[in-house]
C-alpha cells in the first residue's frame, strides 16, 4: 500500500474512561486497616516456608499454604533496605489518573527488615547519585487523620543513615 | 504421542513507528498473505488460525473475533491466548499444540501490535495490582530498570557493555529490511542518549513498533509434502513465577524463569553447550542488558561471563554465537509481534533464507525465546531436521 | 486421537451477584483447592502445567493472569492463559494432554463482572471502525438477532419467556446457583424492557465466580478416579464480526462446532445419542437457536422444541438443568461452568438436578457480539 499525505488520513480518537471497583480482599483489607488505625506495616508469614510476605499475601506461591492466620502476622520495617531501584527521568501517561507522571520519579524495590519478600513504593530523594542499592531507608507515615486505609497512607520512604 | 510441527512458511509485515494509512486489520492481512504465499498455500488450506495480541495497548477486547476477517479465522476454529510479552511465543506453541494434539494439520498462527494506536506504557503499568502496585511500576522499563541495575551490581557488567550491545544491534538491524530502527549507531552514539530511568538510556530501552507476523505450521506428513525447506518445532518450555520479586533472588539462590526454561529444554534434549549445539539465538531482549543477563539466566554461558562475550564480540552477527541477529525487539517492538517474530527470525536463519542479516554459520539448531508479565519466560528450540 | 482426555473433578464457587469480600485470586485459590481436593492430588507435586482463562478488560489488568502462579502454585511450571470463554479454556488443557506434553493438568477461570460496567466492556469489543460508535452492546446485538429470529422463523417471545421459567426454575434445585426463580411467562415479558423483545429477565444477570477443573491423560484419569469423564469431540469455530456479514438468525459456527465435534464422538442423533445438553445462553431467545445449532431440532424449529417440553428438566433431552446462564454465571467462566456441570451429571454427583443414567452430555460455550465464536465439547461417562 502506498503512503499517503498524513493531513488527509482520518483518525478516530478516543480516550478510553472504564469504571473499576476493585476488590481487596481479607488480607490486603487488613494490612490496610492496620496501616490506617494503627499507622504499622504488617507483614503475614507462611506456616510451611517461613517466608515473610510484605505485602502480604493470602497463600504462599511455592507451597499453597494459606497465610491468613492473623496470630503470625507481624509488624515489619519503618525501615529497609533497598534492594534495587528504578528513577524516572522521562514522563508517562499514569493510567490511574490520566494525568502525566511527575518526574523526577523513584521507585525502590524495598526489603523491609523483617520482611522476606519486597514490596515496590516511591523514594523521596530524587537526585539520582544520592540513591543507590543497600541504601536504607524508612517510610513516612501519613497522621492518622489523614490516613484512608490505602497504600499512600505511606507517603514514601526517605532516605536514612545508619 | 506427539505429532511433529513444522513451520512451513513465514510472513512478517515491514515494522515501524507509525504506519498511520493502513488498520490493524489490514496489518494482520499483510502478515497473513506473506506467510501463506511463503508456504505455496491459501486462506482455504488454513484449518485454523489464531491470533495473539495484548487488549489494552489498542483498547480492543476480543479482538481476535473483531478482527477475524483480516486474519482468516472467521469461518475458522481459533481462539486467543494473552500473556503479555510471551503472547507471540504463546501463540506460536499455540499453534504447536494444535497440530501435535492430531487434531489439526495445518494451522495459521498470528501475532501483532499496532502501538502508534494506543498508548503502551500506561497500558504495561496495569499489570500491576490496582490495590497495591500500580502506582509504583512505570511501563515495563520500570521493572527492567531494577533488574538491570542489579545484574552490574553482580556480575561487574558497566554500562558501556549495554552501549555495545546497542551498537552491535543497529549493526544487525541496519541490514534488516523488515526491522523498525535500523539507523547505526557507535557505542559513542548510545551512552550519550538521553536517560530515561537509570541505568537504561532511550537507547537502551526497545522503542514501541508496530507490525505483524504470522507463520503456517504442519504436521510432519504435511510438512514433508508441501515444504522443501521446513523447520521444525523440537520443543518449547513455558515457565511461571511468583508474582513480583522473584527475579531478585533475596535470602535464597537466585533462579529465575530464565534458568528453568534453559536447565529443562537443555536437559530434555541432550544439550551440553549450547553455544556449539545451537548456532544461533534470537533473543526477547527488550533492554541492552539483556543480552548478557539472559544469556547466562538461559544457561546458555556460564554466570557473569554475559558481559564479557560481549565484550570480545562473540555475539554479533558475524561472531561465533549471533545473539538476535535480527536486530532483536531492541530495535523492533511490537509487543504482541515480538514473541512470534522471534521464532519466524531464527526459522529463516535456519532457513538460510534471512537475507543480509543470514549468520555466516551453518544453522543447524536455534534458539528463540519470550519475555513478559511477572518475570516469565517461553524458551523454544527449533531444528533443521527432525532428529 | 491418541489416547483420551479425562476430567476427573470440577468445581465452581457459589455464582453470586456481586462478592465485595473477595478479591478475584481468592476465588481462584476456592476452587483450586476445592478441585484438587476432590481429585484426590497435590496441587505442588501432582500438577504439571495450568491453563488459565480470564479477560483482560474484564479484570481491569493488563495480563490477567499476573496473580494466578501465586494462587495456583505455579512458581517454576508451564503456565498460560486462554483469553476468551472457559470452554476454550478446557480444550486448550485437552490438547496438552492429547499432545502427550503433560498428564495432569490444572485449567482455571474467574470473572468478576460486578467490579466493572459490562456494556462498556462489550462495547469495547466491537469494531472501531464503525459499530462501535453506534453504542452497541451485547445486549442490543441479542435483541437484533432474537427479532431477525422472530421474522424469519416465527419464533415468539412466548417462546423467548418459556426458556427463563425453565432455567431459572431449574436453578431451584442447584444450590450453586446465584438467581432460582419461580416465574410465570406473563412475569418474564412484562419485566423491564431493555431493547425490545429482550426483557430484563430474559438476560443472563451480572454475576461473580471461578471455575476449575483437573484434566489428565487416560491413564492417570483412571487411577485418579472410577468415575472419569472423557472428552471425546471437539469443534469450535468463529462467525463473521461484521453484522453485514451474519445473518444473526443463523448460526453456521455453532453447526460446524457440533458436526465436528459429533462426528469425532460418533453421535449421529443427538436427540437419542445426547442425554443432556449444558449450553451457554446470555438471552433467553438464544436458547432456542442454539438448541436448532446443536441439531436437537431442524432448522427454525427452536420455537416448536421448547413448546415441546423435550428439553424440561424430566424432557427426553434436558437442556440446561441446573438452570444455564440465565441463573447466574459470570462471561468467561460461563463455557467452564458448563463443562463442569456436564461432568457433575455424568459423574452422578449432580444432586437435586441430576439427570437420571446420564452417559453423554453436550457442553458449549460461546462469547462475542450475539455468539460470535462457539466452542462445543462432546463428554462421556466413563467408569460404571
Amino acid at each position: 500500500m502506498k503512503q499517503k499525505v498524513q493531513e488527509e488520513l482520518i483518525y478516530i480518537n478516543k480516550t478510553m474512561k472504564i469504571p473499576y471497583k476493585w476488590r481487596t480482599g481479607e488480607v490486603w483489607g487488613e494490612f490496610f486497616r492496620e496501616l490506617k488505625e494503627n499507622g504499622v506495616i504488617y507483614a503475614n508469614q507462611c506456616p510451611t516456608c517461613g517466608r515473610q510476605f510484605c505485602l502480604p499475601k493470602s497463600v504462599c506461591t511455592r507451597d499453597h499454604t494459606v497465610c491468613t492466620d492473623r496470630s503470625k502476622w507481624i509488624p515489619v520495617g519503618p525501615k529497609g533496605t533497598v534492594v534495587t531501584y528504578f528513577m524516572a527521568e522521562q514522563s508517562f501517561l499514569l493510567p490511574t489518573t490520566g494525568e502525566m507522571l511527575k518526574i523526577p520519579f523513584a521507585v525502590g524495590i524495598i526489603l523491609l527488615d523483617g520482611a522476606t519478600v519486597i514490596l515496590q513504593h516511591q523514594l523521596e530523594e530524587t537526585d539520582e547519585s544520592k540513591i543507590k542499592t543497600f541504601m536504607r531507608v524508612e517510610a513516612v507515615i501519613k497522621p492518622k487523620a489523614e490516613r484512608k486505609g490505602n497504600i499512600f497512607d505511606i507517603v514514601h520512604f526517605k532516605t536514612i543513615t545508619e | 504421542m506427539a505429532n511433529r510441527v513444522a513451520i512451513v512458511g513465514i510472513g512478517q509485515t515491514t515494522h515501524s513507528g507509525r504506519r498511520p494509512y493502513v488498520n490493524d486489520g489490514e496489518l494482520i492481512y499483510d502478515a497473513v498473505t506473506n506467510a501463506l504465499e511463503d508456504a505455496g498455500l491459501t486462506i482455504n488450506d488454513m484449518e485454523a488460525v489464531m491470533a495473539g495480541n495484548m487488549d489494552f495497548f489498542e483498547g480492543h477486547h476480543l479482538n481476535d473475533a473483531m478482527l477475524n476477517l483480516y486474519s482468516g479465522a472467521a469461518g475458522r476454529p481459533g481462539f486467543k491466548m494473552n500473556t503479555g510479552g510471551t503472547v507471540g511465543t504463546m501463540t506460536a506453541i499455540q499453534g504447536w499444540y494444535h497440530v501435535a494434539s492430531g487434531l489439526y494439520d495445518i494451522v495459521l498462527v498470528i501475532g501483532w501490535e499496532k502501538h502508534d494506536e494506543g498508548p503502551a506504557t500506561p497500558a504495561i503499568s496495569t499489570i500491576t495490582d490496582p490495590a497495591v502496585d500500580r502506582h509504583f511500576l512505570v511501563g515495563a522499563i520500570g521493572g527492567l530498570a531494577t533488574v538491570s541495575v542489579a545484574y552490574m551490581q553482580r556480575s561487574g557488567c558497566k554500562l558501556e557493555h549495554a552501549a555495545m550491545v546497542r551498537a552491535n544491534a543497529s549493526q544487525a538491524a541496519h541490514r534488516n529490511p523488515m526491522a523498525h530502527m535500523r539507523e547505526i549507531y557507535t557505542v559513542e552514539d548510545v551512552m550519550s542518549a538521553r536517560m530515561v530511568m537509570y541505568p537504561l538510556n532511550l537507547l537502551m530501552c526497545c522503542p514501541t513498533s508496530l507490525g505483524a507476523t504470522a507463520m503456517v505450521l504442519a504436521s510432519e506428513s504435511k510438512a514433508k509434502e508441501i515444504c522443501k525447506k521446513p523447520v521444525w518445532m523440537k520443543d518449547h518450555v513455558t515457565v511461571h513465577v511468583e508474582y513480583g520479586g522473584a527475579q531478585f533472588g533475596i535470602g535464597e539462590k537466585r533462579w529465575t524463569s530464565h534458568m528453568e526454561a534453559g536447565a529443562k529444554l537443555f536437559k530434555r534434549n541432550h544439550i551440553t553447550k549450547p553455544m556449539v549445539e545451537t548456532q544461533v539465538f534470537e533473543m526477547y531482549d527488550p533492554f541492552a542488558f539483556a543480552i548478557p543477563m539472559w544469556l547466562e539466566d538461559f544457561l546458555v554461558c556460564e554466570a557473569n561471563e554475559g558481559w564479557k562475550h560481549v565484550e570480545k564480540g562473540d555475539l554479533k552477527l558475524e561472531g561465533p554465537y549471533p545473539v538476535s541477529p535480527s536486530g532483536g525487539v531492541l530495535c523492533t517492538n511490537s509487543i504482541g509481534d515480538s514473541a512470534i517474530l522471534r521464532v519466524a527470525e531464527a526459522a529463516l536463519q535456519i532457513r538460510g533464507d534471512a537475507g543480509e542479516h543470514q549468520v555466516t554459520r551453518d544453522v543447524k539448531q536455534a534458539l528463540a525465546s519470550g519475555f513478559g508479565g511477572s518475570y516469565w519466560s517461553d524458551l523454544l528450540l527449533l531444528s533443521k531436521t527432525t532428529d | 486421537m491418541a489416547g483420551r482426555v479425562g476430567i476427573v473433578a470440577a468445581s465452581t464457587t457459589k455464582f453470586e451477584a456481586a462478592k465485595p469480600y473477595e478479591h478475584l485470586m481468592d476465588l481462584v485459590v476456592e476452587v483450586t483447592d476445592k478441585v484438587v481436593e476432590a481429585a484426590g492430588i497435590n496441587l505442588k507435586d501432582d500438577v504439571e502445567a495450568v491453563v488459565s482463562c480470564s479477560q483482560d478488560f474484564w479484570d481491569g489488568r493488563t495480563i490477567s493472569s499476573m496473580p494466578i502462579p501465586d494462587a495456583v502454585c505455579s512458581h517454576l511450571k508451564d503456565e498460560s492463559k486462554v483469553a476468551g470463554d472457559g470452554a476454550y479454556a478446557v480444550l486448550y488443557g485437552a490438547m496438552h494432554i492429547l499432545s502427550g506434553d503433560n498428564k495432569l493438568i490444572l485449567v482455571v477461570s474467574h470473572c468478576e463482572e460486578s467490579i466493572t460496567d459490562g456494556n462498556m466492556i462489550e462495547n469495547w469489543s466491537i469494531d472501531h471502525i464503525y459499530h462501535r460508535w453506534l453504542g452497541l452492546d451485547y445486549t442490543m446485538g441479542a435483541a437484533m438477532q432474537a427479532r431477525r429470529y422472530m421474522d424469519k422463523y416465527k419464533v415468539t417471545p412466548e417462546q423467548f419467556a418459556k426458556v427463563v421459567v425453565k432455567n431459572k426454575g431449574n436453578a431451584r434445585k442447584n444450590k450453586l446457583a446465584q438467581e432460582a426463580m419461580d416465574l410465570t411467562i406473563d412475569q418474564v415479558l412484562k419485566s423491564k424492557m431493555l431493547a425490545d423483545p429482550i426483557t430484563a429477565l430474559q438476560k443472563k444477570p451480572v454475576s461473580d465466580g471461578a471455575c476449575a477443573m483437573i484434566l489428565a491423560s487416560e491413564e492417570v484419569a483412571r487411577k485418579l478416579t472410577p468415575n472419569p469423564v472423557w472428552i471425546t469431540g471437539i469443534g469450535n469455530f468463529y462467525e463473521h464480526h461484521n453484522l453485514g456479514d451474519r445473518d444473526l438468525a443463523e448460526c453456521d459456527a455453532l453447526i460446524k462446532s457440533a458436526k465436528r465435534a459429533y462426528k469425532m464422538a460418533g453421535i449421529n442423533n443427538p436427540v437419542k445419542d445426547l442425554d443432556l445438553v449444558e449450553l451457554s445462553e446470555y438471552y433467553a431467545p438464544q436458547e432456542l437457536l442454539w438448541t436448532e445449532g446443536l441439531g436437537l431440532c431442524g432448522r427454525g424449529e427452536g420455537g416448536k422444541l421448547i413448546d415441546s417440553g423435550k428439553t424440561q428438566l424430566k424432557g427426553e433431552i434436558p437442556v440446561n438443568p441446573s438452570g444455564g446462564l440465565l441463573s447466574g454465571a459470570p462471561v468467561t467462566v460461563a463455557g467452564m461452568a458448563r463443562v463442569a456441570e456436564a461432568v457433575w451429571q455424568l459423574q452422578g454427583k449432580a444432586g437435586e438436578h441430576q439427570v437420571q443414567g446420564a452417559k453423554r452430555a453436550v457442553a458449549h460455550g460461546c462469547d462475542g457480539l450475539a455468539g460470535q465464536m462457539h466452542c462445543v465439547l462432546v463428554l462421556e461417562k466413563g467408569g460404571k
